[in-house]
């Protein structure tokens, strides 16, 4: 590459973390540590039902039982789990009618992010619950929703105001035993998002969530859970971004989405935690567990995810095609710059007949960063005409950095197509000239590849999404390559 | 450590084979041997393969002299040499002695000879390797095969692999050297003679010098056959070329491990695959393509057709080291399945950290084409008949890779007379 090329991706690698400034608002923490008492002090604190301090106790025991996988290609120092908080909670917990009451220091944030209330309010069409921390602060648009029955609020609300639904639903996609991270979330999850969208109703908006991890040493352990009950139809968008700490956080997450029959659900993510600064010190660790079940006939799950953050990323969004002629869907841009490690990808299960997935993923790799996609396609003997499609693509800007494809395809029944194409290269020299030759600075230039690189993906997202992605990798790349 | 032999010990039926040997570097192996586990269905490597059950039974030393009807000849001249469950046979074997700057012999005489010194032991690391260590720790015998500098072997090679009836150890160890310059084609065919409780383990080691070039041919054709186990390690210098086309067309258990290394700029490796499963045969091939230097290329094409309660498993790794500029490997893995009992589990990897290079990978699942199938049909061709057209069409580009016209023509009747009984 020119000198040219080079000067701009050093400065790509350079850019220092925008987003990481800390919010001073007293927090109340649970004492360092994890054990028993910890999981019933969250559980007291939340004052929840006895059955769920079971079931947090019962994974708890589970999780003490595990060991911590190892099979990523991540390299970190041992995790101490009993180096952190467990719980962190905002100390003035606001009761708010309207967001003007909301502390503004608060305000100032998500302003800083540039997602604030009133903008978003405003544009109209996306009710935020915002999880700051592990409490859920404020939840718009709850009087819009409940007009249709729809049912969008924190973990804690639901539990205590629609108790039956959630324990119907609670670790049926992702069981307390699925992993060691799935296992540890059960055990101690804080706060998140649950939401249930009744028979035929195709929700007119947008949700989102925007978590944030804040107090420093705190883990954050949010579970959410996602209903689509018959031919209900719902999109539901997460964005995080983390302040800047020195020592790594941890983050373990469990997504949960149930699709009946005839229903969609479409969960996007932009995450862009702190990833470390450019020795590679400090950035949050991220292990999520994220899968979708489509459980009745027709019903389709699509995940869309934009990747910039995180020192660790370790998450698979899956999609367990249970009922027949069902889709499940994955789209995916993983950025990783300096010293970040991305082990990330899908499973595709498929179990019911005539289903469908896609898989398209795009890995971008700059500085000293390792980029990996690894992804599991598994046809089961009943999935009769059951098709997949996937695409991993990776492009490499730096030669420093690693690009990493580990497809997994097993297929037991005659009548399946499966596919799969990977590509591993640079961005040309020729491509880069002739942007050049028409004018076209080279950062520019690079951002129009990069961009039109990701477009599959970025085509899936909502369009308010769309245009912070973007701008996401933009800023991510920026010295700014783009 | 040697008495360490518990009841408990899964190897215990094959650690007693496996002690005393006078080969190079047999007691680190057997050492190793003690300290490694049988492969599980945690094993990542053998996540798909089960070799457990190979454990589960005694097992006699090989039976170097058991009397064999030998195939006909190639139609086309080659060189015959005969192994016989892993030991030479030089009364079954064409004379090899005739060729300057060429040695055909039985490894065992050569070990201290300056090139086997040089290179024995050097492309088979154990690491994790059990079945590497095991023969590692006792070799049955093996083919040496050096061609020195600028020499064209002016002739195939037709090496034969006979195993018979009994529970044998078979541990064939090849070491293939050829020097600056030299060219070598090797035709390897494994045949069995009603073995099916028998293990063929085998290590070959191949040294291709600066412009050298060597292909090889195997053949799996063990009808009633051992569990065959093989493992080649291959070094590449700089404008050498490594080809192997590996064809299975019947067996019980078979793993193919091939692991390359790139080691000189503009080295070349191919590697091609066939196989056709049907009754229970479980065909696992493993490859390891390492880019270690710039301006080096690869290419692999496998490609399977599954029938009965066949598995087909295939896993390849291209590894691009950092620094390994201007790397171009191309991966493709193509599989079809027939019947409800039958499996593929493919794995294509790739692992990169140089930047300046075209990699790529694909592979396929699926069912022969139906639109195809009945474009043959309309026009009067039975099913089965456009099955079998369809099939063939699907293996040609494999084929069409083999360069030798000779092997290439009778392999394709052997792949038509599998594909009838698909």
């Amino acid at each position: 590459m020119s000198q040219d090329t080079d000067d701009i991706l050093r400065e790509v690698t350079e850019k220092e973390y925008a987003y990481g400034f800390v919010t001073n608002i007293e927090s109340e923490l649970a004492p360092k540590g994890l054990n028993e008492d910890t999981v019933r002090f969250i559980s007291t604190k939340k004052n929840e039902p006895e059955w769920l301090l079971e079931w947090r106790l019962e994974a708890f025991r589970g999780w003490l039982k595990m060991t911590e996988p190892t099979w990523g290609l991540l390299k970190y120092p041992a995790i101490d789990f009993q180096d952190a908080h467990y719980y962190s909670a905002p100390k003035k917990k606001p009761q708010l009618n309207s967001l003007d009451e909301a502390d503004p220091e608060l305000i100032k944030t998500f302003e800083k992010l540039g997602i604030s209330l009133q903008e978003q309010k405003r544009l109209a069409g996306v009710a935020v619950d915002v999880v700051f921390d592990s409490v859920s602060v404020k939840t718009t648009f709850q009087a819009t929703l409940k007009e249709k029955g729809i049912i969008f609020c924190s973990f804690s609300d639901a539990v205590k105001e629609h108790p039956d639904l959630v324990r119907k639903y609670l670790g049926t996609v992702v069981p307390r035993t699925d992993n060691f991270y799935a296992a540890l979330n059960s055990a101690v999850f804080s706060d998140g998002s649950f939401c249930y969208i009744p028979p035929g109703v195709r929700c007119p908006m947008e949700l989102s969530t925007y978590f944030r991890i804040n107090s420093a040493n705190t883990g954050q352990f949010e579970r959410t859970l996602l209903i689509a009950d018959e031919g209900s139809y719902e999109s539901y968008l997460e964005g995080c971004t983390a302040p800047m700490r020195d020592e790594n956080q941890l983050h373990a997450a469990v997504v949960e989405l149930v699709a009946m029959k005839d229903a969609e659900l479409k969960y996007s993510t932009v995450q862009n935690w702190y990833p470390g600064d450019e020795n590679g010190v400090g950035g949050v660790y991220n292990f999520v567990t994220k899968r979708g079940l489509c459980l009745g006939e027709r019903s389709k799950i699509s995940w869309t995810q934009v990747e910039t953050g995180s020192a660790i990323t370790w998450k698979y969004p899956s999609c367990v095609l249970k009922g027949d002629h069902s889709i499940g869907e994955f789209y995916s841009v993983a950025l990783t710059k300096h010293h970040q490690q991305a082990d990330t990808g899908t499973k595709m299960t498929h179990i019911g007949k005539g289903t469908k997935s896609t898989i398209v993923s795009k890995g971008i790799s700059a500085g000293r960063s390792n980029n990996s996609y690894r992804g599991l396609v598994k046809i089961g003997r009943g999935a009769k005409g059951a098709r997949n499609f996937s695409q991993c693509d990776s492009l490499l800007l730096g030669d420093r950095c690693g690009a990493h494809t580990f497809p997994y395809i097993e297929s037991e029944n005659p009548s399946a197509m499966v596919e799969h194409e990977a590509t591993t290269s640079k961005i040309g020299e020729d491509q880069i000239f002739y942007l050049n030759q028409r004018g076209i600075e080279t950062e520019k230039a690079v951002s129009l590849i990069v961009n039109g690189y990701c477009k599959e993906v970025l085509n899936q997202l909502p369009m308010e999404f769309a245009v912070e992605a973007q701008k996401l990798l933009a800023v991510s790349l920026e010295g700014s390559v783009g | 450590m040697m008495s360490t032999i518990t009841a408990t010990d899964p190897k215990a039926s094959v650690l007693p084979l496996l002690e005393g040997s006078i080969w190079p570097g047999a007691a680190e192996a057997l050492a190793h041997v003690y300290a490694l586990p049988v492969p599980n269905s945690r094993t990542e490597a053998w996540k798909y393969t089960r070799v457990g059950r190979l454990f589960n039974q005694p097992y006699a030393t090989s039976n170097g002299k058991a009397n064999v009807a030998l195939p006909a000849r190639l139609p086309f001249p080659v060189t015959r040499v005969v192994f016989v469950n892993g030991n030479f046979r030089a009364d079954l074997s064409d004379e090899l002695k005739g060729q300057k700057g060429l040695v055909i012999d039985s490894l065992k005489n050569h070990l201290t000879h300056g090139p086997v010194k040089e290179h024995y032991g050097t492309l088979a690391a154990m690491e994790e390797r059990l079945f590497t260590a095991m023969n590692t720790a006792a070799p049955t015998d093996g083919m040496i095969l050096l061609v020195t500098k600028g020499v064209r072997v002016d002739k195939p090679i037709h090496v034969i692999h006979i195993t018979t009836a009994g529970r044998q150890l078979v541990q064939p160890r090849d070491l293939f050297m050829l020097q600056e310059g030299a060219e070598a084609e090797v035709i390897i065919e494994h045949l069995a003679l009603d073995a099916p409780e028998s293990l063929v383990n085998s290590v070959r080691e191949c040294v291709v010098g600066d412009g050298a070039r060597l292909s090889i041919h195997k053949l799996q054709h063990e009808v009633n056959g051992p569990a065959n186990i093989s493992f080649e390690g291959v070094r590449v210098a700089a404008k050498g070329h490594y080809s192997i086309s590996t064809t299975t067309l019947d067996g019980a258990l078979v793993r193919n491990d091939v692991n390359v290394a790139l080691a000189g700029p503009e080295a070349h490796a191919e590697l091609n695959g066939v196989y056709l499963l049907n009754g229970s045969t479980h065909c696992d091939n493993h490859t390891y393509i390492g880019h270690d230097v710039p301006d080096c290329t690869s290419d692999e094409l496998y490609k399977g057709i599954v029938a009965g309660k066949g598995t087909g498993v295939f896993n390849g790794k291209v590894y691009v080291k950092q620094d390994a500029q201007r790397t171009r490997a191309y991966q493709s893995n193509a599989n079809i399945l027939l019947g409800d009992d039958a499996k593929v589990y493919t794995k294509p990897e790739l692992e990169i950290y140089a930047d300046d290079v075209k990699c790529s990978h694909g592979c396929t699942i699926g069912r022969l084409d139906e639109k195809g199938l009945f474009y043959l049909r309309s026009r009067g061709v039975s099913e089965a008949e456009a099955r079998r057209m369809l099939a063939h069409a699907f293996m040609t580009d494999v084929l069409e890779r083999i360069a030798n016209e000779d092997w290439r023509t009778h392999l394709a009747s052997l792949i038509d007379a599998k594909l009838e009984t698909l």
